[in-house]
């Protein structure tokens, strides 16, 4: 076991390293000068070059790697070149933000679609099947952005119900809290809840075809039994690996999100950052995002060891 | 604002304006008509008085870089300078250079190589220590010597500072500069607290501390900006709101859409496509200023390798035949490039003056005439369709005038070619040279030497055009180096219409900036350099 948790800590921290490298490189290799993306109006030779000056950017490259690397290694991430403040300070305190908008818009997600592929699944044919399917295809088509517009407008702006934007933290006002992320996490998981929607019917269909399913209809089980307990649990498994697989888009929607219902998040820092070729909050940000995935990968290996024997004795013996 | 970087992510802004449209335009909204020729302030006639108290959300276009006079760069910052850092000089409502910090305007030697500045007497930073002539001294040498400081080229002829006594400050040049006090009317002229400047060094701008209505309190990153009343402002009587929150929003229709919600009380810069749903909202009010800067297309004329180095000659058509350009300008219809990409909203004009500015001069603009336009590039003998390219920003209003220039330029023998470029890398072909026309403004200087020298003189650091011509940039020193008003006045109506003869960019209009405000508001000055100040403003009572 130990071996194995090892060479997976090892492989993962190659991993990070390997992001860091091509991050550095990539936010270089963008178009466009950064040092005239960071001196704003005043662009004259001397401004430039000081600003040149003042961040390096005329060292080579693995200079600037290096200077950069051995302070991220410690967690000091510099300082944001377009604001002055703390990068890593900054992206603490906005990844809880962007998370908790998530979270929200998976549970959204999984309320509004479970539910409807179920109801779908078990009066097929009927008019709540096509309505579903109806609901489950505009939802997919309908680009987030223009839901978030339209929702401000009806549910903002001519009846007062809701808040445009903004974002009050947790701690501060938990009921404001949620309050501000109803709009946005429901803009967010509608798409997410169409393809619950429609991977829940069709397996919920699957599984109401099954053997064991026409054998506990056989035994005379009730078809709320049949439908809520067997088949749905059956189908779960599969809508989980869905859910999972969707959440990567659900980061990205996630940007856009923010920018309508303007919250704080971590997407819009990105995109913020790229835009101003604010270089170390970019390095920084995407870094941690990519540490992220590296980490949760390593715990996800971890754990199918632990739960399966198989794996962790294979991992031992290789 | 600045050289026309895109307000909002494009592609967002792209996509979000329509449906917004559709959909309000669905619901039969009442439009009121745009109003006439804005120049100068917005004011409103209102007696009511404000309330003491209260506090107002703003939502920014942008988010400013630091709050740091010495190294900020960003148009954005300077809103919120105007209501925590005040300088030596300000703007009034005629674009008048005035006195804010100090007592008087400048006293210049007859050689214009000494400027003396009295300052107010008993005025005290934010932090309560005392305004002196040392704390302005210490100010202005600090931006000029600190590392990354974005004023160098601004003071560049100031030489060194005396303190001739607590309240009077002498600025040696090494020659005549006379746009000076307006630059000490902008960032260089801001003096920040010696104490704070100890303190944090070059991390001034976490905590900024300087003379004004209002003291910074705390920033978020991407977020907000809050300012509370200041104790220690000379004029606190006068102020009424207790706190000032600044919020950004950079999608144009997203701010529209928080002020009608009443989410923010004031939005700056709001979108043209957005001003009608603004407008037609009887809990709101629309200020209006015009713009001091100018939007055009440069043409690289000789910007064979980069604005560092000599300028040389681009052999094709429209670089090396001024008859070209001037054929290129006759095919546009300035009124109608207004009407279809601005709604109208924008001052078509060929001067980078706009005409509020006080120095600017009367101008007879050309009308399009597509046959003369053919006429001259049957002169020139070039072949037609002249291949242009044009690069320009990514954001809607952009790419829309630009399709409006390729077809009215069409008519007369060009093929435009639109190159849609993402702002920072257009910046950087420019500086290049690795373009053909260019369709960038500037957010605007207050002395004309700030809307023309940088841009025409051969040493120009924003000549992206790569124009150099020994005889303008004669005219250009000379107007610079004047002292006398009118002499100068008049130096600009000259290198005015020379610009109008070479075409190294063809001015096309000036914008004009709109600002949604709660009709709860009273005493919001809004001038046309843009800045919102909130000094006197205050949530009418009753």
């Amino acid at each position: 076991m130990k071996r194995y948790l090892l060479k997976r800590i090892g492989a993962a921290l190659v991993a990070l390293w390997l992001a860091s490298v091509i991050v550095f490189a990539g936010v270089r290799a963008l178009p466009g000068d950064a040092a005239l993306a960071l001196a704003g109006e005043e662009r004259s030779p001397e401004a430039l070059a000081e600003i040149r000056d003042k961040y390096g950017l005329d060292e080579p490259v693995p200079v600037q790697y290096v200077k950069w690397a051995s302070l991220a290694v410690r967690g000091d991430l510099g300082e944001s070149v377009r604001t002055g403040l703390d990068v890593t300070q900054t992206i603490i305190d906005k990844i809880p933000i962007t998370l908790e908008l998530a979270v929200l818009s998976v549970l959204v997600g999984v309320l509004i679609g479970i539910p409807a592929g179920v109801f779908a699944a078990a009066r097929r044919g009927g008019f709540t099947d096509y309505a579903s399917n109806a609901i489950g295809l505009a939802g997919l088509s309908i680009p987030n952005f223009w839901l978030g517009l339209v929702l401000i407008l009806f549910l903002a702006i001519r009846v007062q119900i809701f808040p445009a934007s903004g974002y009050v933290p947790f701690l501060e006002d938990p009921i404001g809290n949620v309050y501000h992320m109803l709009l946005p996490a429901f803009v967010l998981g509608s798409g997410l809840a169409a393809v619950i929607m429609r991977q829940m019917r069709s397996s919920m269909l699957e599984a109401l075809d099954t053997d064991y399913v026409r054998t506990a209809r056989a035994k005379g089980l009730s078809e709320r039994s049949v439908v809520g307990t067997h088949a749905l649990r059956n189908s779960l498994i599969t809508v989980v690996t869905v859910i999972g697989l969707q959440l990567g888009l659900l980061i990205s929607g996630a940007v856009v999100t923010e920018q309508i219902f303007v919250i704080p998040g971590f997407g819009n820092l990105i995109v913020a950052a790229v835009f101003q070729r604010d270089l170390p909050m970019i390095q920084g940000a995407v870094l941690v995002a990519a540490a992220g995935y590296i980490i949760i990968n390593l715990l996800v290996d971890i754990s199918y060891s632990l739960l399966n024997p198989r794996i962790r004795i294979a991992g031992d013996a290789a | 604002m600045a050289p026309r970087r895109p307000r909002g992510r494009s592609l967002v802004a792209l996509a979000v304006t329509w449906p917004l449209i559709a959909v309000a335009a669905c619901t039969g909204e009442p439009a009121t008509a745009p109003s006439s020729d804005v120049q100068g302030q917005q004011s409103f006639a209102d007696d009511r008085p404000a309330r003491d108290g209260g506090q107002v959300t703003i939502a920014l276009a942008e988010e400013p870089d630091a709050l740091d006079p010495s190294l900020a760069g960003t148009f954005v910052g300077r809103i919120v300078f105007a209501n925590m850092c005040e300088k030596l000089y300000d703007t009034n409502s005629e674009l008048q250079v005035v006195p804010q910090l100090a007592a008087d305007m400048p006293d210049i030697s007859e050689d214009g190589l000494t400027v003396t500045i009295p300052l107010r007497e008993g005025l005290k930073f934010n932090d309560g220590t005392p305004l002196t002539a040392d704390a302005v001294k210490q100010s202005i040498e600090r931006h000029q010597d600190i590392p990354g400081s974005s004023r160098t080229a601004e003071l560049s002829s100031v030489q060194s500072v005396d303190v001739v006594d607590p309240l009077t400050v002498r600025l040696n040049l090494s020659e005549p500069f006379a746009p000076l006090t307006s630059v000490l009317a902008d960032r260089s002229g801001m003096v920040m607290s010696p104490r704070q400047m100890d303190r944090l060094g070059a991390d001034f701008g976490d905590d900024p501390v300087c003379v004004g209505p209002f003291d910074f309190v705390e920033r978020r990153a991407g977020e907000s900006i809050t300012l509370q009343r200041s104790d220690d402002y000379y004029d606190a009587d006068k102020v009424h709101l207790d706190q000032v929150t600044f919020r950004i929003i950079e999608t144009g229709p997203v701010r529209a859409a928080n002020l009608r919600s009443g989410e923010v009380d004031i939005a700056e810069r709001l979108d043209t496509t957005t001003l009608e749903q603004v407008e037609a909202d009887g809990s709101l009010r629309m200020y209006e200023a015009g713009s001091i800067g100018y939007q055009g297309i440069t043409i690289n004329v000789g910007n064979t390798g980069g604005v560092e180095r000599p300028f040389g000659q681009r052999t094709v058509p429209i670089a090396e035949d001024p008859r070209v350009r001037e054929a290129f300008e006759l095919s546009l219809d300035r009124d109608t490039i207004n009407r279809v990409a601005f709604n109208g909203r924008y001052d078509p004009d060929c001067s980078p003056i706009a005409p509020n500015n006080p120095m600017s001069t009367e101008i007879t603009c050309s009308e399009r005439d597509v046959a003369r336009a053919k006429q001259l590039l049957r002169e020139a003998g070039v072949q037609t369709p002249v291949q242009v390219e044009l690069m320009l920003n990514t954001d809607p209003q952009a790419v829309r005038m630009g399709q409006v220039v390729q077809q009215m330029a069409k008519e007369a023998g060009f093929a435009v070619k639109v190159r849609p470029t993402e702002f920072v890398s257009s910046l950087e072909l420019a500086e290049k040279g690795q373009f053909d026309t260019f369709q960038i403004g500037w957010s605007g200087r207050v002395d004309p030497d700030g809307n023309i020298y940088d841009f025409h003189h051969s040493t120009g650091a924003n000549n992206y055009a790569g124009y150099h011509d020994a005889e303008l940039d004669e005219m250009l020193e000379e107007a610079r180096s004047s002292t006398d008003p009118t002499q100068r006045k008049e130096m600009y109506a000259d290198i005015v219409e020379r610009l109008q003869d070479e075409l190294g960019i063809i001015y096309l209009y000036h914008e004009n900036l709109y600002t949604g405000a709660s009709s709860d508001i009273v005493g919001l000055e809004y001038y046309g350099d843009g800045l919102l100040r909130l000094k006197t403003a205050g949530l009418a009572q009753g």
